[in-house]
């Protein structure tokens, strides 16, 4: 159970904290991923780049159990796991920032923040005051005191929404954070926050995998970079020992 | 209820149900294959209807089916379309919609099957026979009880009574609900309520007990008593008295549906003006028979004179808008005398039970 | 307090059909006929409550009203005494309320199965066995009237506190009282209203979309069966065509209450509101001298009426938010 006061993240001992082999993925006739294998760890910023439909997002919800994968294995805290539903990782530690299935526009921010885990009083009825409380608090760490718990999600701005998105991520003490481009429609200032956050973030020990299609914000944040291309992995560099270049040359197919 | 009796129930219910055609595959191989396509199938006058019908043709060695329109006009057109298609000997109809079905009958006129009625019938198209209640009588007879019983009670024929009259677009529901008010207005102390319904329980309970509460009624009387909800409002109001007890209301209904009769025989329900389903079903059996063989035909208004059938002695009468025959079976009351009547169709039902 | 005005339209209309009628047919102001407004209200209302769950989560449930009918029928056929036209088992009418109720939820998983697991439309399944279950009711009855039924399974529709208050009215306020506390308190109510806004994202945040939904349709069909019983005993006799048509009134009911047909918006309070002003308009023409002629054409307007009232409404509130004139 991932409950917010009890769980330490921590790195595994040999540094991996997820594993995973030979993950494919097939809608009908277009092959999403194919045979991909990478590890991401503790205390580390993977960064994830590919062209548009490189299979970067189907990657993380095979992960999370939104979609099964046809082949391949998903080692996560060193236990082999198969998460039926994003309900399963959730319970493990994963927590994930989707790009397109985030937020429930008719539901206040608060609500979106705690979504799939509300807080209950001891009589099991939802804690709706701790919720907005703690939603309140969340949203001042993270600069965003403008923006108010109880106003409803379907009204915000692009850049607020995704604010809201990563509030939920970051609730739940998570050992593994995917954000799928949480940068993308946001402000310069914002982005700045962003990417402040997944710093900080890799200081307490999470693991973080990070999508973006700027290579800039990647360099910057990211310890190593993961590339695919057309559902395969192109490669996998330490951030120090490559550039911009190479990375676009791999996102592109040229070997 | 044992098993057999359930299978048996099943098997009906289904073929009732689903309107599946079991007369093709009937012992009647050389039988004329008639077809009674039913408004509704959804209550036991209905059913008492069709199955008579079905049970008398049969043994008359007719191959006879019966279809559900299911009170849908537009369903009816297509099973009218699809007994035109597969040829019946004839078609007995009972419109759900009477203007909607005159097509269909033009259709079946084009097409040179001859057209029945059973029970109601279409605005127009040609109809061989007309066999149904007499609306009128039904009607009549219903408030003609009414009054009567109200004098009993009351000492006069006096106060405010409840009319619950099915849609006007209805032929039956018209003529008798016309023939009611043309009864109650030869009495000017009586204050006539009208209230439509739409043959639904929830409506009967709902109207009576709103109306029985905002008014001191003396009476009530309805377009047909098969429906339940009007004794069960009464009681909710504390107003369902016995007969002759002070502030017994006096309630009248049409056709003595099976449940009205054990109310009469209880004292909770006064009389009720009986719909002959079974009789009329009948006439139209054997006389379908008759025409189909050529052995008889109805030629001139009148008595009919063909000893030994049926409808031997019943008056026919020219139908203009249908360009054919019509009998109209008279009704009769039913009250405490005469409640255990076999042949009423509300006992007669209990064996197809 | 403007945007309290709008959100609670529907009651503010409920008020003043209310004095309308009241002005034209003064008998109409009795406890009386308020209590009968009520009672009347009660069997729609718990329909209402059931197809609010199922449209809250972005579904249809057209079969609540067979359900209905089929459970009355079916548990009238068990219970009744009558020597012809009853089961003849005369089973214990503790027993067939049970069995009623447990109909009732087999209805809603039978639902759910095809529209979770087929990935069946909930619109074709639900209308689907709105028609198999109308069908069904023949095999047990033969379309006959079921009655002389018990007078213990008979109390809850048809007994009166005092000879007046029934208690199926206080059974359905309540049940509004509870599905409200449902909705507002629960995490079942409140995944509700998740997964009607947005069911990817419901289910991507770990809820358990397939579950509640189940849940959602095993509570219509019960609520289905509930009102059932409520009936036949009010009736003290079950028809073959019970219940049939309600759907209408039921959609009518909640949408004049604010519940969106794309799922996730809507309470039970404001549906309590329409299911009454349903109630007044039926209540109202049958007690009000007006011709027979008019009552279907008045009844139907005022329907239309508050419906394009409520969306109005809506807009005004829209415009109220965004300052726009
Ligand atoms: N649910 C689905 N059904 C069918 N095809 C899908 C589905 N999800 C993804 N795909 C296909 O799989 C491929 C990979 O898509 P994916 O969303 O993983 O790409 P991506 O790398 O995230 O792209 P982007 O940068 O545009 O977000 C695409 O061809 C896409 O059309
Ligand atoms: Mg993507």
């Amino acid at each position: 159970m991932a409950d917010r006061h009890t769980m330490t993240p921590a790195a595994d001992a040999d540094g991996a904290l997820l594993r995973v082999r030979g993950l494919s993925k097939r809608f009908d006739h277009v092959v999403a991923l194919d045979g991909v294998s990478f590890e991401a760890h503790g205390n580390e910023v993977l960064g994830l780049v590919g062209d548009n439909g490189a299979g970067k997002s189907t990657l993380i919800k095979l992960v999370s159990g939104v979609h099964r994968p046809n082949a391949g294995e998903i080692v996560f805290a060193d236990r082999e796991v198969a998460f039926a539903t994003p309900r399963d990782s959730r319970e493990r530690g994963i927590e994930v920032i989707y790009q397109d299935m985030a937020l429930v526009d008719e539901l206040e921010v608060w609500e979106n923040v705690f979504l799939g885990r509300l807080l209950r009083t001891r009589v099991k009825t939802i804690d709706r005051r701790r919720m907005i409380a703690e939603a309140a608090e969340l949203l001042e760490s993270l600069g965003l005191g403008s923006l108010s718990p109880t106003a409803q999600v379907g009204y915000l701005s692009g850049g607020q929404k995704k604010a809201v998105a990563i509030s939920r991520a970051l609730y739940w003490d998570a050992r593994l954070i995917f954000m799928d481009e949480p940068t993308a429609a946001l402000a310069v200032v914002e982005i700045g926050k962003v990417l402040e956050l997944i710093g900080r973030l890799r200081e307490t020990g999470v693991a973080v995998v990070f999508v973006s299609h700027n290579l800039q914000e990647i360099f910057s944040t990211a310890d190593r970079i993961m590339v695919l291309h057309r559902g395969q992995l192109a490669g996998i560099r330490q951030t120090g020992e490559t550039d911009q270049d190479e990375i676009i040359k791999l996102m592109m197919g040229v070997r | 209820m044992q098993a057999g009796k359930i299978l048996k129930h099943a098997a009906i219910a289904a073929v009732l149900a689903l309107g599946i055609a079991v007369g093709g595959q009937s012992a009647n191989a050389d039988g004329y294959k008639v077809i009674y396509i039913a408004p509704q199938l959804n209550n036991a006058a209905d059913i008492v209807i069709a199955r008579n019908w079905q049970d008398v043709s049969e043994s008359l060695g007719m191959d006879a089916v019966i279809k559900n329109a299911e009170i849908s006009a537009k369903r009816e057109a297509d099973e009218w379309a699809t007994a035109i298609a597969l040829g019946y000997d004839a078609i007995v109809g009972g419109p759900v919609d009477s203007l909607a079905a005159t097509i269909s009958v033009k259709k079946a006129n084009e097409a040179g099957i001859p057209v029945f009625m059973l029970g109601r019938t279409s605005a127009g198209g040609k109809v061989e026979l007309i066999a149904r209640a007499d609306n009128i009588s039904l009607g009549t007879i219903a408030a003609e009880e009414l009054v009567r019983r109200i004098e009993e009670q009351r000492g006069e024929i006096a106060g405010k009574v409840l009319e619950l009259h099915g849609p006007m677009d209805q032929v039956n529901a018209r003529q008798r609900s016309e023939a009611i008010q043309a009864v109650l207005a030869k009495h000017p102390k009586i204050e006539l309520i009208r209230k439509l319904q739409h043959w639904t329980p929830e409506e009967f309970f709902d109207i009576t007990k709103s109306v029985a509460s905002a008014n001191e009624l003396v009476g009530i009387t309805m377009g047909s008593d098969v429906i339940p909800g009007v004794d069960a409002a009464l009681d909710s109001l504390g107003q369902l008295k016995k007969i002759g007890e002070p502030g017994h209301i006096v309630v009248t209904g049409i056709d003595a549906d099976p449940r009205i009769l054990d109310l009469i025989g209880n004292d909770l329900w006064d009389a009720s003006a009986l719909q002959d389903m079974v009789g009329y079903g009948t006439i139209l059996a054997h006389y379908i028979k008759h025409y189909l063989d050529g052995s008889f035909k109805i030629t001139a208004a009148g008595p009919i004179d063909n000893p030994g059938a049926p409808y031997h002695g019943i008056e026919a009468r020219w139908s203009e808008a249908t360009e054919g025959w019509q009998i109209e079976t008279p009704s009769r009351p039913v009250d405490k005398s005469n409640y255990t009547d076999p042949t009423l169709w509300g006992n007669a039902i209990k064996k197809y039970q | 307090m403007t945007r309290f005005l709008l959100r609670n339209a529907v009651w503010i209309v409920l008020l003043f059909t209310t004095i309308a009628f009241v002005a034209v047919e003064p008998r109409l102001l009795s406890v009386r006929i308020f209590i009968n407004v009520l009672e009347h209200s009660s069997i729609l209302g718990i329909l209402v409550i059931g197809m609010i769950f199922c449209l809250l989560a972005g579904r249809f449930d057209l079969s609540s009203e067979s359900t209905l009918g089929f459970t009355a029928l079916v548990g009238a056929w068990m219970v009744s005494t009558n020597p012809f036209f009853g089961s003849g088992w005369q089973l214990p009418p503790a027993l067939v309320i049970v069995l009623m109720l447990g109909m009732g939820a087999g209805v809603g998983c039978l639902n759910s199965f095809f529209i979770i697991k087929l990935r069946v439309n909930a619109f074709i399944v639900t209308l689907a066995m709105l028609l198999a279950l109308r069908g069904f009711t023949y095999v047990f009855t033969n379309a006959n009237t079921m009655y002389d039924l018990p007078p213990s399974f008979a109390a809850l529709g048809g007994y009166s506190i005092g000879g007046l208050l029934p208690i199926s009215v206080i059974l359905f306020l309540s049940l509004f009282v509870v599905s409200q506390f449902v909705l507002s308190y629960t995490t079942f109510g409140r995944d509700l209203y998740a997964i009607g806004g947005n069911r990817e994202a419901a289910f991507a945040a770990g809820i358990r979309v397939d579950r509640r939904t189940l849940t959602a349709f095993v509570l219509s069909g019960m609520l289905g069966a509930l009102a059932a019983w409520v009936l036949a005993g009010r009736l003290q006799a079950v028809t073959i065509n019970l219940g049939q048509g309600m759907v209408f009134e039921v959609f009518a009911a909640a949408v004049i209450g604010g519940v969106s047909l794309a799922g996730g918006k809507g309470t039970m309070m404001g549906p309590l509101g329409g299911v009454l002003l349903l109630g007044v308009i039926t209540t109202g023409l049958s007690v009000m001298p007006i011709s027979s002629f008019w009552v279907d054409a008045v009844r139907g307007v005022l329907i239309l009426a508050a419906v394009v009232l409520w969306r109005v409404t809506e807009i005004f509130e829209e415009r109220w938010r965004t300052g726009t004139p």
